[in-house]
């Protein structure tokens, strides 16, 4: 196995680069940051969206990528953009024109969108919500709208999306645990929607696991049971800023709090979990830790 | 305009639900102060109303220092037991089932629905044997009453009076989940938004999900519509018992439809707080927050035999009429017991 890596910079490509050391013939870490070094793994240093890519993963005859390089930042920026829709998009070209086999995509439940209509799970045949308040999150719709394109016009290429459960641990950075760290995490006064949350060493496995799994299409990888949000920051000593919900469009632009906030308001509000069904049969993949277990963990972080 | 004598009637069984109140919070001393409290005013003369103070004085004198002690050690063991359960809470070491119930809140609360099954309404439940001791079912009810007590004392039957308790799981409008304060306090108690989804994964987990199928029409009906069941949607309910093979138990309320007297629907006023509709009543809105308490009516709940659906084919949930057929018989014969029970019923508040 022959591997490309994108985001080693970050904790979940770190993870999954550890796990991958052993089991691939050699590694190539791509990207604008640092990347990965040592034993089998080589960082070549360029923009995702650089079509130069595919000359790469013909060269270096690769058959696996691994995508997770994905900026998962709230506010509106051209470059982000840029990084991952176009980004995505070129590495989706740049497999099926030099004939990788898979490839694995790293996304989000939260394309779902969270809704007062949503069933308690919502499987992979819900529709994405394209409208989403985050940057990453209309970023996200637009990769995968592209790829559902994708896995009908190229079906020789495994495209399997992994769409993530909020993913939380000592060394995550994932839009909800970079909420849990604020000051003072604001909730909606009134509301306490209900929340699963990933193991950051689950994650990781699932993507190993997807590797071996040869599944098309989006899969939701999300852990066993729920927690109420109050729970979460009760569990683990955090000071809530309650805001009348009322005011959650306003006071997003002039709370300081809630205009930083890494993940929509609606999110604070109506439920959006991933049904972890298609992961458990098709996937083949458990994650170890259940939530509750995963926030007796976290209180550690804190 | 209604009779005197009906007028005095209504009274006293107002008074005779406050003094059951008063009695269930404080145990049997305080009742014979309350009852002189009720009489004090239907006689005029000053004299009489004095002696009467008088003789509520000794009642009060019949509480002796070991009684109020013993309350207030009672009282003391409480404020300890919430104060501990209160600061678990707020450590956050609870867990939640799937579907957000809370057993520790359920547990808190319970009490409050206890009171209103026992003593408000008094309801008699019917037919309890029917509903399976374990396993997916789906019960199936008229729904009415403005805001969703029925689902609530059903839900208290099966806890209370049945031979094995069963948590009962109410399906409910998405209006509800809308509502702040509402909507996470109806998801603690185990109640869940109403979707086939949700109502699959429900009984395919072996639990029992209670649903109405009349909805918007059937909660905000009229007085004057009073037990005359809407249609029953699209027959959605069916199809997830078709499709998860569970028994259907048809369950008839009786008394739940005058709870709130609704004379008229102004739904445009509810338009703009997202209600889907807005009832005007006696009490409501004129009254404010005391146009919510309910009236103390007498309750029949009956739960019906099960309708087997474990010998349907493959396909039955897809075919319409198979649906439609199996709709229409739960709805008639939940009618048909309505009716029996509205030929027995003599008033309306017992």
């Amino acid at each position: 196995m022959r591997v490309l890596l994108t985001g080693a910079d970050e904790f979940l490509g770190k993870l999954v680069l550890a796990r991958l050391r052993p089991r691939a013939d050699a590694i190539v870490t791509v990207g604008p940051g640092a990347g990965g070094r040592g034993l089998k793994v080589r960082h070549v240093r360029m923009a995702l969206s650089d079509p130069k890519i595919a000359a790469l993963v013909r060269d270096e005859s690769i058959d696996t990528i691994v995508h997770l390089d994905i900026r998962a930042e709230a506010a509106r920026s051209e470059a982000n953009f840029e990084h991952t829709v176009m980004g995505s998009m070129t590495l989706l070209a740049a497999a099926a024109e030099a004939g990788a086999r898979k490839v694995v995509l790293r996304s989000t439940g939260a394309v779902y969108g969270a809704r007062y209509s949503n069933p308690a799970y919502l499987d992979e045949s819900r529709r994405i919500r394209l409208g989403g308040r985050s940057q990453y999150l209309r970023d996200l719709a637009d990769v995968e709208k592209h790829a559902q394109e994708f896995v009908r016009a190229f079906p020789e290429v495994f495209l399997t999306v992994l769409r993530f459960a909020p993913v939380v641990g000592p060394t995550s950075t994932s839009p909800f645990m970079r909420y849990l760290r604020l000051d003072a995490p604001p909730v909606l006064a009134g509301f306490d929607p209900l929340f699963q949350l990933l193991h950051e060493e689950d994650a990781a496995d699932a993507v190993v696991r997807a590797l071996e799994a040869d599944v098309r299409g989006a899969v939701n990888v999300a852990p066993e049971g729920v927690t109420p949000l109050l729970r979460i920051l009760r569990f683990l000593g955090r000071r809530q800023l309650p805001v009348p919900p009322m005011l959650a469009g306003v006071s997003e632009r002039l709370l300081p709090h809630m205009r930083s906030l890494p993940i929509d308001a609606s999110f604070l509000r109506f439920p959006c979990c991933p049904d972890n069904g298609r992961m458990k049969t098709e996937l083949g993949f458990l994650p170890r830790h259940a939530t509750s277990d995963t926030l007796k963990e976290l209180r550690r972080a804190f | 305009m209604p009779s005197k004598s009906v007028v005095r009637q209504l009274i006293s069984e107002v008074e005779s639900r406050v003094v059951d109140l008063y009695e269930a919070l404080m145990g049997g001393q305080a009742k014979a102060a309350f009852d002189r409290v009720g009489t004090l005013f239907d006689g005029v003369s000053t004299e009489r109303l004095l002696s009467r103070i008088a003789g509520w004085a000794k009642a009060v004198e019949a509480l002796d220092v070991d009684t109020l002690r013993g309350a207030q050690m009672l009282l003391e063991g409480l404020v300890e037991t919430f104060k501990e359960a209160a600061a678990k809470r707020a450590r956050g070491e609870y867990e939640v089932d799937e579907f957000g119930l809370d057993s520790d809140f359920l547990d808190l609360v319970r009490p409050l629905f206890v009171f209103l099954y026992k003593k408000w309404w008094r309801v008699t439940a019917i037919g309890l044997e029917n509903v399976p001791a374990e396993g997916g079912a789906l019960l199936v009810s008229n729904h009415s009453g403005v805001l969703p007590w029925d689902g609530a004392m059903i839900a208290t039957a099966l806890w209370t009076d049945a031979p094995r308790p069963r948590v009962v799981r109410a399906l409910h409008l998405d209006w509800f989940t809308q509502l702040p304060y509402v909507a996470p306090m109806m998801m603690r108690t185990g109640q869940v938004l109403a979707c086939p989804e949700n109502a699959e994964r429900l009984l395919r987990g072996g639990q029992l999900a209670a649903v109405f199928p009349e909805g918007v029409k059937g909660v905000g009906k009229l007085l004057k519509d009073r037990y005359k069941l809407a249609r029953f949607g699209r027959g959605g309910f069916v199809k997830v018992a078709l499709r998860t093979r569970v028994p259907i138990i048809p369950v008839s309320v009786v008394g739940a439809e005058e709870i709130y007297p609704n004379l008229m629907r102004v739904d445009w006023l509810g338009k703009p707080i997202g209600a889907p509709y807005m009832p005007i009543t006696p009490m409501w809105p004129w009254f404010g927050l005391l146009g919510l308490v309910p009236l103390p009516t007498k309750w029949t709940i009956e739960f019906g035999r099960p309708i087997d659906t474990s010998k349907t084919r493959e396909r039955d949930a897809e075919n319409f009429l198979v649906v439609q057929r199996l709709t229409r018989q739960v709805r008639d014969e939940i009618q048909g017991t309505i009716h029996k029970h509205l030929l027995r019923r003599e008033t309306v508040f017992w």
